[in-house]
């Protein structure tokens, strides 16, 4: 069984994210690249697979910055192989099309009985990830899923998916698959900086370079700005206990709350 | 050193000479939460029972708090060698509670465990009235480097803490200086759980960013970064003297009591924190047991009164070895939560204030005070918060 | 290439919110263009459904029983051969759980231009226009997309429902299944309903939900004792909170969680990203505190309070405690 976890560099959004004013893009010296969540619940994933099945489990992602420090940390958590695709571009909010493309070139050279991403980016302006390198790929597709049980014997795979609402549904599809995962039945592991050092100095990260793909863009992102803040809310002002007053007297009105 | 070879090395051939007294068992606070407590981790080391060790979970519910270390008369290096040794071991099986690998990511990551992004690191400065150096901004040579810490940084009652810091040395005409968002974890939690290859890439990379600027000593706003500096830069070359604030404050005494003129009229008690104390073993000379009370005691209207847990033996707040992240664990565990012992012992004290000096400690106090439900029994504050308030707080900067 | 397309997505085999949401967004489209509003139904049984979704002008259809539920594989394929044989100006699909993926997969596979994440759409001229947001609701963008067929993702609260839950018998027009229905491989087997141990947040009248401004584990405590303070309340939270496991799945409000419309909504330390909006936007009253003024959360509140909600909890309690607990 071969599994193979595409992950991406997405800027954090828990540090500052700037547009540059006059270019209406990113600003890139600003941004700091870590793996997308749900990339990180993929690989967990994977390696849950791994011990139960003794899969192989191959972890890519391209030379963005943090790309190899997302790969040493994968081998750490017990990926088997790694692989950095060098592209030498920087990041832009709007390359999953073209990434579909190469890592499309890429599984053909290498096994894949499940390919497993993470559902939704937060930069998936052209769609996602694995649902656009399934079409390419002519493989079917499950997103949105929350644990994935591959058979061997019958090469097929049981997947859970998450509608909400405390709904999931259940599929049953034939392998090779293509998977977007929402989350990991158990959280990601954490890697302990040993081993992911061990990890970088293994050399066990192969770079691969893909031929540049053609790649026409079939939608034209003319701005990025930020949101404009706080334009709907009464806001109320004043000391914690004013504030905390005045709104459980609104609560009242609302007959939330008693007289 | 590793687990698997420990008895190769001088450290672990230690081991050998326990003579099973269990003095580290009976000092130990966790030790009634603990499968094996810690004279039995010992002789199941020696005895090659490492996987039974590590499976079993103990030290999961070891605090770091040196107890056992201090009192035991082998001097075996049991807080701050072997037991993060066996948790380390730890990570390879999972069994690590999740909000305590959280921390550590986020260390790695943002380099605070709070996980709050680098560049809000010296937001705090804004609100200061007193002028703030940023070295980055300003990179001369300077006196005093202060390393401000995650706590006190990015935690809203540490930034109290920070403020109220500031003013003091501004009073006093200190020169001082930080980092801002250059500055990076200390490495406490991850050296003293046993993540040592995170806590080796924070020295290196704290280090390489300290090589840049020029200064004399290196302040630090609490204990535990004073402990680290003191047990494990040392290692790494960092030879520069280090003090805890309260040390520094202490020597400029003379020059402060006549600046604290506010009565501040409540009883306080002051909890020792093991970094300060304990943790610095031997060297009695390190151990800050009286600065902190010398300076309580100059505040006009104060009155001190001592815990029944204090100096040497206090208690720990808990919070050391990654036990800041554990104490949900531990208390789905059905543990007591050392926080809330020092609370009660500070209130049957008959204190209003419980006084600290630790980085980690007011937030942790101040919920056990939330969780007791003692509001409106007692409140903590920082020793420095207290000396800032006599000296007329920011209204007199 | 006429009309505008809206996808009718279904969950148990009924029209969901969003599919009439998406049909209010494609009215103003499709006036803008001057096309008709088409609604395209995939069920086994289009007959049955086709006049629910009475605002649009007409339904497309197919029906097999493959794509009785919604299925990835079997959806694109039917929806292919519909766009092949019956090409739109513009297709809007609502990203839905059980949607996402498919306008990639349809978009993918026929090299179609396609924008994604979008809170609205619009027409300029030719040009459709998207505004996608991005990174959790930190940035904002503007798409253009010219020629088409165009597919665009339209984030589900972001059009008002109500105005297209209009019943009436509509011209159908049904497109036959294609052969490669028969052939897919993906089947889908079962729902699975998440056992029910723990209280259920849709049916509470308040909600005191939290978010990571709540910093730590420990700090849900005040939330549960706010939520004391009323009647029949709970603690709800955004997703991060459940995933690192400190409260159950249950309480998650949200996209991948509960939709959840109480009397009062109190998200406390939320940022208001928009897969949590989407949970609680129909809430009738929604409270918000946050340390941060331009926390997007304000902009779907109708009360703001910028403040520490671990200063701000406490305080609340206090004034609630003056009065008594009161839910008509
Ligand atoms: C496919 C998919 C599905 C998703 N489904 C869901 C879902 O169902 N539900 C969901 O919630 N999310 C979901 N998400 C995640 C979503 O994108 C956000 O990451 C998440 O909602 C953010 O949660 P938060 O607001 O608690 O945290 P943050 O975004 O980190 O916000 C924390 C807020 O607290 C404020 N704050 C910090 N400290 C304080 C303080 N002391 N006092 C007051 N305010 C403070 C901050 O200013 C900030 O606004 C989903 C994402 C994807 C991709
Ligand atoms: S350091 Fe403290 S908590 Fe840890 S084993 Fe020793 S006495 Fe117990
Ligand atoms: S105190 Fe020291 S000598 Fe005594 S049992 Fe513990 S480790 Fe052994």
């Amino acid at each position: 069984m071969d599994v193979v976890v595409l992950m991406k560099m997405v800027p954090d959004a828990a540090q500052k994210i700037e547009v540059d004013a006059a270019s209406g893009q990113l600003k890139a010296s600003t941004l700091n690249l870590i793996p997308f969540e749900s990339d990180e619940h993929a690989l967990e994933e994977a390696l849950l697979i791994k011990e139960r099945t003794g899969a192989t489990v191959t972890v890519v992602t391209t030379d963005l910055p943090g790309g190899d420090v997302a790969l040493w940390t994968a081998l750490a958590k017990g990926a088997t192989h790694a692989l950095l695709v060098t592209r030498g571009r920087p990041y832009e909010p709007r390359s999953t099309g073209e990434l579909a493309r190469i890592y499309a070139k890429l599984l053909e050279t290498i096994p894949h009985d499940l390919v497993l991403t993470g559902a939704q980016a937060p930069d998936d302006v052209e769609g996602e990830l694995g649902a656009l390198l399934a079409a390419q790929l002519g493989l079917p597709y499950i997103s949105v899923a929350v644990a994935v049980r591959p058979d061997e014997g019958t090469h097929s795979a049981e997947v859970t998916t998450e509608l909400g609402g405390g709904l999931r549904s259940v599929y049953e599809s034939a392998l090779p698959l293509v998977v977007g995962i929402q989350t990991s039945e158990t959280p990601p592991r954490y890697a302990p900086f040993l081993q992911i050092r061990a990890a970088q100095r293994s050399k066990r990260t192969r770079s691969v370079a893909v031929e540049p793909v053609p790649f026409d863009p079939k939608v034209e992102v003319v701005a990025l700005h930020k949101p404009v803040a706080g334009k709907g809310a009464t806001m109320l002002e004043g000391s914690p206990e004013e504030v905390a007053g005045r709104l459980v007297e609104i609560l009242a009105e609302k007959e939330l709350v008693g007289g | 050193m590793d687990l698997d070879h420990v008895l190769l090395y001088p450290e672990g051939k230690s081991l050998l000479t326990c003579i099973q007294c269990g003095v580290c068992s009976a000092t130990c606070p966790q030790e009634a939460f603990m499968e094996y407590p810690p004279r039995k981790i010992v002789a199941m080391l020696k005895a090659g029972l490492i996987d039974e060790v590590v499976q079993s979970g103990s030290m999961l519910k070891c605090v770091s708090c040196y107890s056992c270390q201090a009192k035991c008369p082998r001097q075996i290096r049991l807080t701050d060698l072997l037991f993060p040794l066996i948790r380390g071991r730890m990570f390879e099986g999972g069994g690590i509670p999740a909000e305590l690998q959280k921390a550590f990511l986020d260390v790695q990551r943002y380099g605070n465990p709070l996980g709050r992004s680098t560049s809000e690191r010296s937001d705090w400065v804004a609100r200061s009235k007193v002028p703030i150096r940023i070295l980055a901004d300003r990179p001369g040579p300077v006196d005093l480097l202060w390393n401000v810490e995650c706590y006190p940084s990015y935690h809203p009652r540490g930034q109290a803490v920070a403020l109220a810091t500031a003013r003091l040395f501004h009073r006093l005409g200190l020169d001082f200086a930080i980092l801002g968002s250059e500055e990076r974890c200390i490495g406490d939690c991850a050296g003293y759980f046993g993540e040592f290859g995170l806590l080796d890439a924070l020295i290196e990379q704290n280090l390489t960013t300290f090589r840049k600027y020029d200064f004399r000593r290196v302040v630090t706003s609490g204990a535990h970064a004073f402990n680290v500096f003191a047990h494990h830069y040392p290692g790494y070359g960092f030879t520069t003297p280090v003090e805890p604030v309260v040390g520094l404050i202490g020597e400029e005494l003379p020059k402060l009591r006549p600046m604290l003129k506010t009565s501040v009229p409540h009883k306080v008690t002051y909890h020792d924190p093991c970094c300060l104390g304990r943790c610095m073993g031997a060297s009695a000379l390190r151990c800050y047991f009286a600065p902190p009370r010398k300076l309580l005691e100059a505040i006009p209207g104060l009155k001190y009164v001592e815990m029944a847990h204090h100096h040497e033996n206090s208690l720990c707040c808990g919070g050391g070895g990654g036990g800041m992240w554990l104490d949900t664990y531990y208390r789905d565990q059905g543990m007591d939560r050392l926080s809330e012992r020092v609370v009660k012992e500070a209130v049957a004290a008959g204190a209003d204030v419980l006084a600290v000096t630790c980085d980690y400690e007011v937030s942790r106090f101040e919920d056990a005070v939330k969780v007791l439900g003692y509001d409106r029994k007692i409140v903590v504050r920082d020793v420095l918060e207290l000396l800032d308030e006599s000296a007329g707080g920011e209204a007199a900067v | 290439m006429a009309d505008v397309y809206v996808l009718a997505d279904l969950e148990r085999g009924r029209p969901t919110d969003l599919t009439f949401e998406l049909l209010t967004a494609g009215r103003a489209l499709a006036s803008d263009l001057h096309v008709p509003l088409k609604a395209v139904l995939l069920t086994n049984e289009a007959g049955l459904i086709a006049p629910s979704l009475g605002f649009a002008d007409g339904v497309v259809a197919m029906s097999h029983s493959s794509l009785e539920h919604r299925n990835l594989e079997a959806w694109s394929r039917a929806l292919l051969k519909i766009l092949d044989e019956k090409p739109p100006k513009v297709l809007l699909i609502g990203i839905s759980n059980g949607l996402l993926g498919l306008p990639s997969l349809v978009a993918g596979a026929r090299g179609l231009p396609l924008i994604s994440l979008c809170r609205s759409v619009t027409a300029h001229g030719e040009e459709i226009v998207g505004d996608p947001v991005l990174f959790g609701g930190k940035i904002e963008a503007e798409v253009h997309a010219k020629g088409g067929p165009v597919v665009v993702a339209v984030r589900p609260g972001s059009y008002s429902a109500e105005p297209a839950r209009v019943q009436r018998t509509v011209p159908v027009e049904n497109v036959e299944p294609p052969e490669a229905l028969e052939t897919r491989r993906v089947h889908f087997k079962r729902y699975a309903d998440l056992e029910q141990t723990d209280v259920d947040i849709t049916h509470c009248d308040v909600l005191i939900s939290i978010g990571r401004g709540i910093q730590s584990q420990e700090n849900i405590r005040i939330a549960e004792e706010l939520s004391g303070l009323f009647r029949n309340a709970a603690v709800s939270s955004s997703r991060p909170l459940v995933d690192q496991g400190w409260l159950p799945r249950t309480r998650q409000v949200g996209r991948s969680g509960m939709t959840v419309k109480p009397r009062l909504y109190l998200a406390l330390g939320i940022s208001g990203a928009p897969e949590h909006i989407e949970g609680m936007k129909s809430s009738e009253t929604i409270v918000a505190v946050n340390t941060d003024p331009k926390a997007p959360v304000f902009e779907y509140a109708h009360y703001g309070v910028v403040a520490d909600i671990l200063t701000f909890m406490p305080r609340l309690a206090e004034q609630l405690r003056k009065r008594k607990p009161v839910v008509a």
